[in-house]
């Protein structure tokens, strides 16, 4: 969408969200770092594989969770992904 | 036809290789609309009414001579073809809404887009189209006019 | 000769599914293959989400694992469809790109990260059939699998792959294992996924059931895969079109725990039990009640 179209015709504007469906994953891989949480009931199943109960990756390192989120910090996904929990449903709205 | 016509850049599908993930079509509506809508989507695939296992699909080739820009009424034209190109596209400033393109196009590519009051159509995403970009199987690609004409004909001397 | 690799989980097969990791991590012995942990991994990030969604971060992310590999010097081992999909893509992306390869560098130096592109991305079967060799895995075979009907589901990337070579790697370790493949007429179809982003309804009803009734009516005992995004789809639309009254009797296993039913492990061993679908069935068709 061009910059003269949007002075033209303000209402012609960009979605400023997120598709319903992007927004629980995204906000689980920047919270989590993974798309599923991991419950515990899963740990045990884990366990008792005989596996670690919590697997190596960012559900077990809470630094690297931090890394993606400094990463997607720098671009505007993070603001369209913590959308639904901001307190300014009311803007939203009307 | 010239040889810089035959060097543009168009879209080849081959059904054999769609698995219909409709993630074109997905892909497609998130780059022009911020939406996961396939009814925004500027490109179609539907199920093959013959065979439920096989897909066939409807994009713009962005033709030598547009038909939708010789039914465009407005002036001047809002349906304009790139001659350097050969992208056909809507200028959504000048489109009055009357659906003539939508009518005229022979597969039906332009759509009326109720909320906007006009009409759109694939527009090539600028030259890189997020259709085939992001294709789940690799049935989408980007190819040269002349490359397109070798494979099409080559598929039906089969 | 002992081959490593960097292991990159992603999300679904250490949360999800862990009797696939379970698995993995049973085999990889047997066929001489050390799996060395990507510690501090995260989602790779998922492509048809997050690269739609914001290029940038989707190439950030997924360089930031890559640097992780290349940091254990090995190449990576991924064991899903999206991830296979998503690392190597953003690999060919930063390696064919020497200013973008900058460019995303300075972004993982504040993080202590580099990737330089010497390491390879590599999918599971890929690693099977190149590296360990069919033959090895013959050699390693225990446990006959040939009372068993399976339904092959790809996954869509397979097909993305060179030559879709990927597609026949899957059909020679099948071949390998001696299991009886049903032909379905629907192999090539989605599971539904990227059109569950659209409407879940629409992906179930006429992309998941469908496949589902093709597979029942070839009287496929199972179904089989490397993508834990198809496991889930297809194992979670059984359960949701229970509540409509369609019932179907079709776990769905990962390749990885077929390959360790083979390989002589015990359907309990590998957590087969624990699926959400019963697998009670399938256990007693292979013949492996008595654990």
């Amino acid at each position: 969408m061009s910059d003269d179209e949007l002075t033209l015709y303000p209402w012609r504007k960009k979605v400023k969200t997120l598709p319903e469906s992007f927004k629980d994953p995204i906000e689980n891989i920047i919270r989590v770092g993974h798309v599923p949480k991991l419950v515990v009931t899963r740990e045990k199943v884990r366990e008792t594989l005989g596996i670690n109960r919590k697997p190596p990756t960012a559900y077990k390192h809470e630094d690297a969770r931090e890394e993606l989120e400094k990463l997607v910090k720098d671009t505007d996904l993070y603001d369209k992904a913590t959308w639904s929990d901001r307190d300014d449903k009311t803007e939203d709205e009307g | 036809m010239s040889d810089d016509f035959l060097k543009q850049k168009v879209l080849v599908y081959n059904p054999e290789k769609c698995s219909g993930c409709y993630y074109c079509m997905i892909s497609c509506s998130f780059y022009h609309f911020e939406e996961a809508d396939l009814d925004k989507a500027y490109i179609r695939i539907y199920p093959d009414a013959n065979d439920p296992t096989s897909f066939i699909n409807a994009h713009c080739t962005h033709c030598e001579h547009p038909i939708c820009e010789a039914a465009c009424p407005t002036e001047p034209k809002a349906i304009k073809r790139d001659p350097d190109t050969g992208i056909v596209t809507i200028d959504r400033l000048r489109c009055i809404g009357c659906k003539s393109c939508n009518f005229a196009c022979p597969i039906s590519v332009p759509i009326f887009e109720k909320a906007l009051g006009i009409s759109y159509k694939c527009d090539f995403c600028d030259g890189d189209p997020r259709c085939a970009k992001y294709c789940s199987t690799g049935a989408l690609q980007v190819v040269s006019r002349k490359e397109a004409k070798e494979t099409m004909e080559a598929k039906s001397d089969e | 000769m002992t081959k490593s690799y960097a292991l990159f989980l992603g999300c679904y097969i250490p949360s999800m599914q862990p009797f696939a990791e379970a698995s993995l991590r049973r085999i990889a012995p047997r066929l001489k293959m050390k799996l060395i942990d990507m510690e501090g991994a995260t989602c790779c990030p998922v492509p048809e989400i997050v690269r739609l969604a914001n290029h940038d971060a989707w190439l950030y992310v997924s360089a930031r694992n890559l640097a992780l590999a290349e940091a254990i010097g090995k190449d990576v081992l991924t064991v899903c469809n999206g991830c296979w999909e998503t690392l190597y893509e953003a690999r060919e992306n930063l390696v064919n790109d020497t200013q973008l390869l900058t460019e995303v560098n300075s972004r993982l130096a504040p993080l202590n990260k580099e990737f330089e592109g010497k390491i390879k991305v590599k999918h599971f079967l890929e690693v099977i059939v190149e590296d360990i060799g069919l033959k090895s895995l013959k050699d390693a075979f225990k446990q006959s699998l040939s009372k068993v009907k399976v339904a092959v589901q790809y996954g869509c990337k397979l097909y993305k792959s060179p030559n879709e070579k990927f597609v026949s790697y899957f059909d020679d370790i099948l071949d390998t294992l001696g299991v009886k493949v049903v032909d379905y007429g629907a192999e090539k179809i989605c599971c539904g996924f990227p059109l569950s982003l659209y409407s879940l309804d629409e992906a179930m009803e006429e992309r998941s059931k469908f496949k589902l009734d093709k597979m029942q009516e070839a009287k496929a005992d199972c179904m089989v895969t490397t993508c834990p995004g198809c496991f889930d789809v297809l194992e979670k639309a059984q359960l949701l079109l229970r509540r409509e009254g369609i019932r179907y009797d079709l776990p769905m296993l990962n390749l990885m725990e077929l390959m360790a039913l083979g390989l002589g492990f015990k359907p309990q061993e590998i957590g087969l039990d624990k699926h959400r679908l019963k697998t009670d069935s399938l256990i007693a068709k292979l013949g492996l009640g008595g654990n």
